[in-house]
């Protein structure tokens, strides 16, 4: 599990963990399938990290949501 | 992870997400494909033809994959975050700054508090969601 907090916690490590990680985290099988699929959209994606973020970004701007 | 302005987003681009119409001459005809398609898939809408040919004109096939799972996942997280009402933390707050293009949401005092308290405490509690630690996590 050291490599999801590595993933989503950054340089802070468990301290930079999101909350909304964190709160997944409750159940470590959702959590997993979020690391995975994390892992194979931004870590070996081939789009852009702002074509990415455009996409993302604008579906929460659609939900009316700050994640 | 980098969200929208240390992807190098603009301000302008990231504040003007939710337009409609986009306006004019702000996005490229790629990110205009990309915004457009975003929206449209979260919204459940049609995507018809033209607007899938938009994407096939910039992105091979296994980019419009990624892109249509990267909206999958932003719905993902932004259905969590509906349903727990996961409060913004000091790193998320840090990256969006002044381009968030959504202002930030209070969330009502009738829609169970004791979820959003609980997460700030991490306390227990018997409804919902109770901790934002890691409880199986080797210290």
């Amino acid at each position: 599990m050291r490599e999801i907090v590595d993933r989503f916690g950054g340089a802070d490590g468990f301290a930079g963990l999101p909350n909304v990680v964190r709160a997944i985290a409750n159940h470590p099988g959702a959590l997993a399938i979020l690391s995975v699929a994390g892992n194979a959209l931004y870590s070996e994606g081939t789009l852009t990290a702002a074509q990415r973020e455009l996409a993302y970004l604008t579906a929460s701007v659609a939900n009316t949501c700050h994640y | 992870m980098l969200l929208g302005r240390a992807a190098g987003i603009s301000e302008d681009k990231l504040a003007h997400l939710g337009d409609d119409p986009l306006p004019a001459g702000l996005y490229s005809d790629e990110e205009l494909a990309i915004v457009r398609y975003s929206r449209t898939s979260t919204l459940m809408l049609p995507i018809d033809d033209e607007l899938y040919e938009s994407l096939a004109r910039h992105f091979e096939e296994p980019q419009i994959v990624e892109l249509c799972f990267v909206v999958g996942l932003s719905n993902q997280v932004n259905r969590f975050h509906a349903t727990f009402h996961t409060p913004l933390d000091d790193t998320t707050r840090a990256e969006l700054h002044d381009s968030c293009p959504l202002p930030i949401r209070n969330i009502p005092a009738r829609s169970r508090p004791d979820r959003r308290s609980s997460y700030v405490t991490g306390s227990s509690s018997t409804r919902g969601i109770t901790r934002l630690v890691l409880v199986w996590y080797p210290a």
